[in-house]
């Protein structure tokens, strides 16, 4: 076993409303940020506060229901599960969390009407565009009113004409209240958001705020706080 | 909340091997729950009560090589002999062993006039020992008195004689009243009917008329012998051993052909029903071990083909449990599909039968014990690839395969 600090003296805070972009060369410890961000892994040392709520050392189960809960994930190649229609996709993560059908049948409809594919319901995610099937997951991850979206690279399968859509709708999402952290190597991308986060060699070596960002509330208080101190990965 | 519906649509969009594992799952039932019935049915055949002590007699067979020997005289002395030994409970002359499958049946008839209908039964000739040698259970009348038991040739019939029956055959002969004291025919000859047992099974266990038996007094002088010798459960092999060699002993020219416990002969007369149970027990435990591979199989495949969607599952918030959960259920939907296609295909066939072959209807229990032992087999089987999918990251879902 190689032990290794994929993230060091790594301190981020992210307020509720923000929209933050973390950026980074390939290798510089991104994808572990978005690991330990999303609760996918573990670390070994180090504070994650969501939410408020110390999350940085809970049994895979508890992890398991705080992503369901409080983190709406869109990835780069989308994640819908090919044999289940659109419908049923945005329903998978409302089934986890043990909704009543008709509960999950209201927030599946609303989700899909806001990113404009309600009539695409019963088509499979084959018979959709790359645009659609990542609107599709957008709804998937807005249905169950999450803290937080976590986006890895949302446009990376995207044209450019797709791309910029999504982007507009993630915006749109954003400017509606809901904080998102996006996970991009793309510097044109990651200038659309209020602030950005540079990763090199694990530490957060800079980090820009663009005028767009103007936080309506400053004393609110941290929603969303990511692992400060230093975030040991074991590989 | 078991989420049927989505396991449901995903496997109708993966339908072939699903629907192979189906197949090959309801071929099983049909076929495993058919051959249970047909075992149950011999062990139950081989099983039915026979009347006898057969744990604890053995039958000596002899042939008298000199011509011209007084028989009368040979088995009242051997019966001495035998019955003084230790370990002997009692022991008697017989002209056919019960359950070997040699024996002699008649025609029984209730008056001479009136032959329109007749009453199969076998016959056994014995002595005044028999009922205690073979431990039957005398319900009504008398025992034969030892001065009854009568000594002929075979061409010397005495015309009248005595008889015990069986209780099944007192029944079908006399259903209405009490059958001891009524007279019945033997061809020509006449018998009273003294007694009646419980039970005892013919010389052919698989005839219509096994449990019709009736024991007639008489030792017919014939140069081959039967004894059958009653002993201790426990010393029975012991007992047989030393009474062959003691027979041996008192007359060395007579040849003893053959000395075999009841239980030995009785395997021997089922040796078909013992080798059909052994033969579909194999069928039987082979294609269930056929089905779990396959399970196995097909599990191992989907979710090293779904790697990627557990991942997704996990992300989204699925617990470990719950991907096992979701795997089991998708195991168990496969074999409610084929048991309900398995007794369907089950029922065709044992409808066939019944028309074609008088056999009787595959009762439902073999059909349940079936889907539920295949549904345990299939659990057991899916379990170990089941556990490697929950042990499957969520930040699969994140990497970019």
């Amino acid at each position: 076993m190689i032990e290794t600090h994929a993230l060091r003296d790594f301190n981020l805070e992210v307020k509720e409303g923000e929209f933050v972009a973390v950026t980074g060369p390939s290798g510089s410890g991104k994808t572990t940020f978005l690991n330990i961000a999303g609760l996918l892994e573990t670390f070994e040392q180090g504070q994650y506060l969501l939410d408020g709520q110390d999350v940085s050392r809970l049994s895979d189960n508890v992890r398991s229901k705080l992503r369901n809960e409080k983190i709406g994930f869109i990835f780069q190649g989308f994640n819908l599960i090919s044999d289940l229609n659109i419908f049923d996709n945005v329903d998978v993560p409302l089934r986890y969390r043990g909704f009543s059908a008709a509960e999950r049948k209201k927030r599946i409809l609303n989700a899909l009407e806001m990113v404009g594919l309600a009539s695409r319901a019963r088509h499979l995610p084959s018979q959709l565009s790359g645009g659609q099937q990542q609107r599709v997951a957008i709804a998937r991850a807005l249905a169950g009113e999450p803290k937080f979206l976590l986006a890895d690279e949302p446009t990376g399968n995207l044209d450019t004409l797709m791309a910029r859509q999504v982007m507009e709708m993630l915006e749109d999402i954003n400017k509606n209240g809901m904080t998102i952290v996006m996970v991009t190597h793309d510097p044109d991308l990651a200038r659309r958001a209020n602030r950005n986060i540079q990763i090199v060699d694990g530490q957060v070596t800079d980090f820009k705020i663009y005028e767009s960002y103007v936080d309506s509330d400053s004393a609110r208080n941290a929603d969303v706080a990511s692992a400060n101190k230093s975030a040991t990965q074991t590989i | 909340m078991l989420d049927i519906m989505p396991i449901l649509k995903s496997l109708w969009r993966n339908k072939t091997g699903p629907l192979l594992i189906i197949l090959q799952l309801s071929l099983t039932v049909a076929v495993v729950s058919t051959a249970l019935f047909v075992v149950g049915e011999r062990l139950e055949n081989i099983g039915r009560p026979s009347g006898l002590a057969e744990e604890e007699i053995f039958r000596v067979w002899m042939r008298q090589s000199s011509s011209g020997a007084d028989i009368e005289q040979i088995a009242k002395r051997d019966m001495e002999i035998i019955r003084a030994m230790p370990g002997v409970i009692d022991a008697t002359p017989i002209s056919y062993v019960p359950i070997s499958g040699a024996g002699s049946s008649w025609l029984l008839f209730k008056s001479l006039e009136e032959k329109v209908t007749d009453f199969p039964s076998a016959i056994y000739e014995m002595s005044d020992h028999g009922l205690s040698t073979l431990g039957l259970e005398l319900i009504e009348g008398r025992n034969f008195n030892a001065n009854e038991i009568q000594y002929y040739e075979r061409e010397n019939t005495p015309e009248q004689s005595i008889t015990i029956i069986t209780k099944d055959l007192a029944n079908k002969l006399f259903p209405d009243d009490s059958a001891v004291g009524k007279v019945i025919y033997m061809g020509n000859m006449q018998l009273t009917i003294v007694g009646i047992v419980e039970r005892l099974m013919g010389p052919w266990p698989d005839a219509e008329f096994a449990t019709s038996s009736a024991i007639l007094p008489d030792i017919v002088k014939e140069n081959s012998l039967n004894y059958l010798v009653r002993a201790d459960r426990n010393q029975r092999d012991a007992v047989m051993h030393s009474v062959v060699e003691k027979l041996r002993s008192i007359d060395s020219t007579r040849l003893i052909v053959d000395e075999k416990s009841i239980a030995q002969i009785k395997r021997e007369t089922y040796s078909s029903d013992y080798a059909m149970i052994k033969i579909l027990s194999l069928v039987i435990f082979l294609l269930v071990f056929v089905n779990a591979l396959g399970i196995v199989g097909l599990t191992t495949f989907w979710v090293n083909q779904r790697r990627k969607q557990i991942g997704i599952r996990r992300a989204l918030g699925s617990t470990k449990a719950g991907v096992m959960r979701y795997f089991m259920v998708e195991n168990v939907v496969l074999v409610v599909f084929a048991a309900v296609i398995g007794t369907m295909i089950a029922y065709v066939n044992s409808s066939y039968m019944v028309r074609t072959h008088g056999m009787s209807l595959l009762p439902i229990e073999y059909v349940v014990i079936t889907v539920l032992f295949l549904l345990l087999v299939t659990m057991l089987a899916a379990y170990l690839p089941i556990r490697k999918a929950a042990q499957i990251s969520p930040v699969v879902a994140v990497a970019n395969v």
